[in-house]
């Protein structure tokens, strides 16, 4: 496992890949940086939190994950088409250590990417004059690694579909089909249906206007039903579950920080965390069963 | 000891038969060529022994460990390759790694320390000549470059058992030549090599022991030597003859074929060089040329797959 691990994070780190990431990523916290500093004065952590994790569900979240679920999606068949597979697997080391070693190392090589663009985010921060406390470092740091949770899951999915379709452009093509899919088509399915249940279970239903989505949205309960309809109905899709996650980080009005995020919707980040684990182990049943030729 | 057991191998890649109850044996110290023409199996069959390739029933032994009996035993397996160098036939190298980045990687996978990892590199590099290209990417260098560090690579944990999958395409005449040798001194330092290609001057010249699959079946399997002999006897000895005048050669019993005026072209199963003398001379004739063409491997080979 050390091994692939080894040979995979070489890789990672010496391909394009990862640095257009993490420039892409610095080229989203662009606008973040310019919005703190000429609208929010001298920001509070949660102020700061507040506009990253605005940026990140419009821009990073989609983004990265792209990128992700891409890199995942041609972890298998590119070595068989290259043929590097059968020289590695030639080698005494079992196929359950290379795949999971090079999962290891190409999730390794993503959080180098988001750990980097973290710091050179904060850096920028620091520079433009906004003090930067524990407080907010610590923040930026949880945010980072719910961050990479997700896309760790993003790349477990890549890696399944890199398992069942031979050709890596197919492959391709067929991520970022599955990526519109959870991240834009079916969490707007479910937030439609929870706009309208929204307002059906309103009391004051027969007076609201259906268009209104900002008095729908400020209704109590559309929080928890949204919240309770991603993780029934998107359980599958990380960027859903970090939405949800981000969604809580406010208690009573004030910025309460990603670890109340965690707390308040801990399902969330258990699946997450298995859901990771379920397309990792479909995917290793699958590669201990492929003829690698 | 036997390096190589396979008994009743079968593989279906779809409804395709790849290996039909393939059977093999190839004794320690030997260099075995295995042959067979396109499709019948000789990829399959390497790719099978290491694991690439997942067989559906039979039986798999290397270097005395059984590696395969309806299924694979993984730490069997892990533990044969620590003594297997494979050399596949199409394969890239890792185009971001340098050769002796390359080597140092797959030293790493046979737990080599480091130390005798960059010392056992020099030696593989120098002996192909790479060394100079040492620091070069591999994603810029030659097919035949590319192939020489395919066929170190193979060597870096010193294996009792190299594979070899047709190896010597892409090489220029003095790679093929250096690739011989390196083949050669395996053997004498009591190396097992299992080396398949379709250039059968090559395995001729380089192998002692041949097998021949066809349609996933092994058809032969003997000493280069034995194959000839059993070939010629099967009638396969062909006697050039010209002589001053005609000859009839009716009653000998062998196949006689006329090519051109007084030459024939005379098929027997053994050596009948002086009853043609005889023959020719009782009819007052006189040989001017005679000469036995022994069969090249290529011509058995044809043979056995037809």
């Amino acid at each position: 496992m050390f091994w692939s691990f080894e040979l995979e994070l070489t890789h990672g780190l010496r391909t394009k890949k990862l640095w257009i990431m993490t420039a892409a990523m610095l080229l989203i916290y662009v606008p973040t940086v310019y919005l703190l500093k000429t609208h929010m004065g001298l920001p509070t952590t949660g102020g700061i939190i507040g506009t990253i994790t605005g940026s990140l569900s419009s821009g990073v979240l989609f983004f990265l994950g792209v990128v992700s679920i891409v890199m995942g999606s041609t972890l298998i068949n590119d070595d068989i088409e290259k043929g590097t597979v059968t020289i590695s697997l030639s080698k005494p080391i079992t196929r359950h250590g290379y795949y999971l070693g090079r999962y290891a190392g190409q999730a390794v090589s993503v959080l180098i990417a988001l750990l980097a663009a973290s710091a050179i985010f904060l850096i920028a921060l620091r520079a433009i004059g906004i003090p930067v406390t524990r407080d907010a470092v610590v923040q930026v740091l949880l945010l980072t690694l719910l961050l990479f949770l997700a896309m760790a899951q993003l790349l477990a999915l890549g890696h399944l579909i890199s398992a069942f379709i031979r050709s890596h452009l197919a492959s391709i093509g067929a991520a970022i089909g599955v990526f519109f899919l959870i991240y834009l088509i079916i969490p707007g399915v479910i937030t439609t249906v929870v706009v309208i249940k929204s307002i059906e279970s309103s009391a004051n239903a027969q007076t609201q206007n259906l268009t209104d989505n900002t008095t729908v949205i400020n209704q109590p309960n559309y929080a928890d039903l949204l919240q309770d309809y991603y993780t029934k109905y998107a359980f599958y899709s990380p960027t859903a579950q970090v939405n949800v996650i981000l969604m809580n980080t406010n208690s009573h009005g004030e910025y309460a920080g990603i670890a109340h995020a965690v707390r308040k919707s801990w399902i969330n980040f258990v699946l997450l965390i298995v859901m990771t684990a379920v397309y990792s182990g479909l995917t290793l049943w699958r590669f201990r069963r492929m003829d690698l030729r | 000891m036997t390096a190589i057991i396979i008994e009743d191998l079968k593989k279906m890649y779809k409804d395709v038969k790849a290996l039909d109850g393939l059977n093999l044996n190839v004794p320690e110290g030997r260099i075995y060529g295995f042959l067979g023409p396109n499709g019948a199996g000789k990829s399959t069959t390497i790719m099978s022994m290491l694991g690439i390739v997942r067989p559906n029933s039979g039986r798999i032994e290397l270097l005395g460990k059984e590696v395969f009996n309806d299924g694979f035993s993984e730490g069997n397996l892990v533990k044969a390759k620590e003594r297997i160098g494979y050399m596949p036939e199409h394969a890239t190298l890792w185009d971001f790694l340098t050769p002796l980045q390359t080597l140092d990687i797959i030293g790493l996978a046979y737990r080599i320390p480091k130390m005798e990892r960059a010392k056992r590199a020099r030696e593989l590099l120098e002996m192909v000549d790479l060394w100079e290209d040492r620091n070069r990417k591999v994603g810029k260098f030659s097919k035949g470059m590319r192939q020489k560090l395919l066929l170190v690579q193979a060597l870096i944990n010193d294996p009792d058992l190299l594979i070899l999958d047709e190896p010597m395409n892409g090489l220029d005449p003095k790679g093929i030549a250096e690739f011989k040798e390196i083949i050669r001194r395996q053997k004498d330092e009591g190396k097992t090599v299992f080396f398949s290609s379709h250039i059968l001057a090559h395995v001729e010249e380089v192998c002692d022991t041949v097998g021949v699959i066809v349609r996933g079946k092994l058809r032969l399997e003997d000493t280069i030597d034995n194959i000839k002999r059993e070939f010629l006897e099967r009638g396969g000895y062909v006697i050039l003859v010209e002589t001053n005048k005609p000859v009839d050669f009716t009653g000998t019993g062998w196949k006689v074929e006329t090519r051109g005026e007084n030459r024939y072209v005379i098929r027997a199963s053994s050596d009948v060089r002086e009853r043609v003398y005889d023959v020719v001379s009782s009819q007052g004739a006189k040989i001017l040329q005679m000469k036995v063409r022994t069969p090249s491997l290529e011509e058995i080979f044809l043979k056995v797959v037809e």
